[in-house]
């Protein structure tokens, strides 16, 4: 089950209070959608999908319009605060009563932390699930679903793994949640190597002491290279680094080479949730293990897999 | 009736008619009661605190006595994350009328603004702030709050500023 308010109806807000039958379902249902998508596409014919970003977003929103496309609904929204009421200072709640009222689902991405969460209160009321595309700083679910997915379906399995972490552990939702994801499933060490300024976040670290997930501190990229099944790397953001010439000190440290890579195991997967910046070089992704790009095409075969989910919960509306 | 009167040895507050006493706060924090209920020098009523009195109980002890204040003017879910153990007396006509032990709560409702300076309830909405309280160790001590939309985990005794 993914209920943890007593909802009326499912919501996605994060990977954290979602078990482990929950989210193999999804990626069991994302493995049969991805091997025969055109047997879906009547799926949500005639429903419709807001998409709600308050803040920018390339793949996030743009696989759920896919998804929602090939399932057969259409989609409504906004991807700027820019010509909406938000710039009048509308609140978010009001916005979201308004799109219950327009829509089957909702789909959010908003920089406050806890959003999805007030999101789905009040779209609750209305029969209306929420899917969180980010809140903040907190998680970013359907993106740790698409990594796991993409996980499992080069190692098939998600547990006894060694993944190591490289970049922003601190404003990084995207890591919070692929840290929920994998302790879900057991025995996965994780290596993590990141600057002092962007440890994890105090709240994450005390919820990921009561779970079966080992963090281990690396010291560098040739460190833990060689005992990796799965490399994932996040950008860098200039602006959360106290002073700029740090960043530019240290940006080296936490860069993909060619080089580094010979060291590593024959089925080593590098991810990234993308954009990347310097961090992964353009000459990495001729490489065998370079699998960034079909991890983000993976997007649309976990999206369509969750709208299906959510959204035929509330085919009686 | 005969008035008991303070001596080197014993210091003897005099009774108050109507107020309530709290008693059995651990020491230091009668500081937090009288910030939280923002009891200053323009508080028009008398206040008698005892900061770190001898007490068989607890070693050193914290007592409150405030004139004219009533049960129903503390929020006890404040007082509780503040001073959960101690003792609420209240007053009426030199009577007890009522006596309660101060107990932590399951859960905080809208006491409080969450210090997470990124928390969506930090924003122009139309929503309470609840919070889980969470006992390290089951030591009252100890007590964290917890919000429920942005997760931020903090101390209530370091941000007393933000009660409301």
């Amino acid at each position: 089950m993914n209920n943890e308010n007593n909802f009326k109806v499912p919501h996605i807000i994060g990977i954290k209070n979602m078990t482990e039958d929950y989210i193999q379902s999804i990626l069991d249902e994302a493995f049969l959608i991805k091997r025969n998508p055109s047997k879906y596409t009547e799926e949500l014919k005639g429903k419709i999908l807001s998409l709600a970003f308050w803040e920018a977003s390339t793949r996030t929103r743009l696989s759920f319009e896919s998804a929602i496309l090939r399932l057969g609904g259409r989609t409504l929204g906004f991807s700027s605060q820019v010509g909406t009421s938000i710039e009048k200072g509308e609140s978010l709640s009001d916005t979201i009563t308004m799109l219950a009222g327009y829509s089957d689902c909702i789909v959010l991405r908003h920089p406050r932390r806890g959003s999805a969460k007030l999101a789905a209160r009040v779209a609750d009321k209305y029969g209306v699930p929420v899917i969180s595309g980010g809140s903040g700083s907190q998680e970013h679910p359907t993106q740790a679903l698409l990594d796991i997915f993409t996980i499992q379906e080069f190692h098939h399995r998600l547990s006894g793994l060694n993944v190591g972490i490289v970049g922003d552990l601190r404003y990084s939702r995207t890591i919070s949640s692929l840290l929920f994801a994998l302790s879900k499933f057991g025995r996965n060490t994780i290596y993590y190597l990141s600057h002092p300024s962007l440890k994890l976040q105090e709240e994450l670290e005390y919820d990921l002491n009561s779970v079966d997930l080992e963090l281990t501190k690396a010291e560098s990229l040739s460190d833990m290279i060689g005992d990796l099944d799965v490399l994932y790397v996040t950008r860098l953001q200039k602006e959360r680094f106290p002073d700029p010439m740090l960043y530019n000190k240290v940006k080296g440290s936490y860069q993909i080479q060619k080089d580094i890579l010979k060291a590593a195991k024959s089925d080593l997967i590098i991810l990234h949730p993308l954009p990347r910046v310097d961090e992964i070089p353009y000459s990495v992704d001729s490489l065998p293990q370079a699998k960034y790009f079909e991890q983000a095409k993976n997007g649309v075969y976990t999206r369509m897999a969750l709208l299906k989910k959510v959204m035929k919960f509330n085919l009686n509306k | 009736m005969k008035e008991k009167n303070s001596n080197d040895k014993q210091l003897i507050v005099k009774k108050i008619n109507n107020g309530i006493v709290i008693d059995h706060i651990a020491s230091g924090g009668s500081f937090y009661v009288l910030k939280a209920l923002n009891i200053d020098e323009n508080f028009p009523h008398s206040v008698f605190v005892a900061m770190n009195v001898p007490s068989k109980k607890l070693g050193r002890k914290d007592v409150l006595k405030i004139r004219n204040l009533r049960k129903d003017d503390l929020n006890l879910d404040v007082l509780g994350l503040l001073i959960s153990g101690s003792n609420l007396v209240c007053i009426e006509n030199y009577l007890v009328v009522h006596k309660e032990k101060i107990k932590t709560p399951k859960k905080a409702y809208g006491i409080i603004k969450c210090p997470g300076l990124s928390c969506i309830t930090n924003l122009r909405e139309n929503v309470k702030t609840e919070f889980d309280i969470i006992e390290s160790n089951g030591k009252k001590e100890d007590i964290k709050l917890r919000c429920v939309y942005c997760d931020k985990m903090f101390d209530i005794h370091k941000h007393i500023s933000l009660i409301v």
